[in-house]
């Protein structure tokens, strides 16, 4: 008869030392114990540093890299739960009627209002082609863009972060590589988006060319 | 460890760089990676692949089950990286967790355990690069607090992970109560959290 203390299979559980029976009923005891549940991510985390302790001379072969490479593309999978993928009305994101639609689509209280930014990285896609905007737990927004043709001479691009209609200006940059990462000047607020145009050299102000892209509501 | 994912820095404004996932904290990466991005994922393997092979030999003790097992559970870090949750544990801890039991099923799936014990890190290693450098002072870390532990604790640890033994084989094993494997495994593991904490190791599951 067994009279260990059942909170004493939080380490085999972490090791995978656990099978069957013990496993379930260790997962049944954890969904009702605060005490496990709080030390769990400190025990995970030791049980993986073992992972250090072992010899890595040998390193793993080149194919390795490209098979896993190879095999991973896109499948229908559960999209991460960061916004919801509305419709957007097909307007100028500087019209009052777009305006209401941003603001229509704000989200979502993902954002823990004690935190300067939301409280897991928020990736947002841009609308109608590849590319994506990110915003970490720090608040630090970033938007990376494949394939973006370089700006032609005397002009540049310039990022907006546009909230409630309003834009403002979020840093320039050229464009031309396999794929551009920009770093914004401005935090995105949640609800906010991000557009991109193209402007004279030095950018501007406010926008005074089209826009070329923008994001879905952050 | 020292969280070489290193945090996300704003660089000043509106600069661009083709290769900046580099400076992109794991978590950022996983965010990507839910999202279907490739470089993403081979960012976080050029990150964790190597250790994540040399776990898998040790355990499965045959290269070729070995790059089984570390596939496998890259693929599931692409599939599943939506679904992480930072709150419960780093990115690293969770994809060392998934080779870890990859690893442990296939050696149990072909009955291929080992126990022999660790080898001790080299004193140095010539010619080495920087990679290899940080992964022998990890390593170094990570043994010396195992050779803190008591030797029970240390092997009940060393058995369970490295082994691919259940508590129930074990106690079988080594001709003991499944009682007292069971808080030689607690008692050990605990120690070896605090004592890596004592070392400066990083193992903070909140961000």
């Amino acid at each position: 008869m067994d009279t260990h203390d059942i909170h004493e299979l939080a380490a085999g559980y972490v090791l995978d030392a656990l099978e069957g029976d013990e496993r379930r009923e260790f997962e049944s005891h954890l969904a009702g114990c605060t005490v496990c549940a709080e030390e769990l991510p400190s025990l995970r985390a030791a049980a993986a540093t073992l992972a250090y302790a072992v010899d890595t001379s040998p390193a793993p072969p080149a194919s390795l890299r490209a098979e896993i490479l190879e095999r991973a593309v896109p499948e229908r999978r559960t999209p991460a739960p960061v916004v919801p993928l509305r419709r957007r009305l097909a307007v100028p994101v500087f019209s009052a009627a777009a305006a209401a639609a941003a603001a229509a689509g704000i989200v979502l209280g993902l954002w823990a209002s004690s935190s300067s930014g939301p409280s897991r990285p928020v990736v947002v896609p841009i609308e109608g082609r590849q590319g994506s905007l990110i915003v970490t737990q720090g608040g630090d927004a970033f938007l990376v863009v494949p394939r973006l043709r370089s700006a032609p001479p005397g002009k540049t691009y310039e990022a907006w972060v546009v909230l409630r209609g309003v834009p403002r200006p979020a840093g320039t940059f050229r464009g031309g590589q396999e794929r551009v990462v920009v770093s914004l000047d401005r935090p995105v607020p949640s609800g906010a988006r991000v557009a991109v145009s193209l402007e004279p050299a030095g950018g501007s102000e406010q926008p005074t060319g089209p826009l070329l892209l923008q994001t879905e509501s952050a | 460890m020292p969280d070489e994912g290193s945090r996300l820095q704003a660089l000043p404004g509106g600069r661009e760089s083709a290769d900046e996932l580099g400076h992109f904290s794991d978590e950022a990466l996983l965010a990507l990676v839910s999202r279907s991005d490739n470089a993403a994922l081979a960012e976080l393997y050029d990150r964790y692949g190597r250790v994540a092979y040399g776990l898998a030999v040790r355990i499965l003790r045959d290269s070729a089950l070995a790059e089984d097992a570390v596939q496998e559970a890259f693929l599931a870090v692409w599939r599943s990286a939506g679904s992480f949750r930072a709150d419960r544990a780093k990115p690293s801890t969770w994809i060392l967790t998934l080779v870890h039991r990859r690893a442990v099923d296939l050696v149990r799936r072909e009955e291929r355990r080992r126990s022999s014990p660790l080898e001790a890190a080299p004193q140095e290693a010539a010619g080495a690069t920087d990679e290899e450098v940080a992964l022998l002072a990890r390593r170094r870390i990570v043994q010396d607090a195992l050779r803190r532990l008591p030797d029970e604790q240390r092997e009940a640890l060393e058995l369970a992970y490295y082994g691919g033994f259940t508590q129930a084989q074990l106690a079988d094993r080594l001709g003991q109560p499944l009682g007292t494997v069971k808080s030689r495994m607690f008692t050990g593991l605990r120690r070896l959290r605090d004592l890596l904490a004592d070392a400066g190791v990083d193992l903070a599951s909140d961000l």
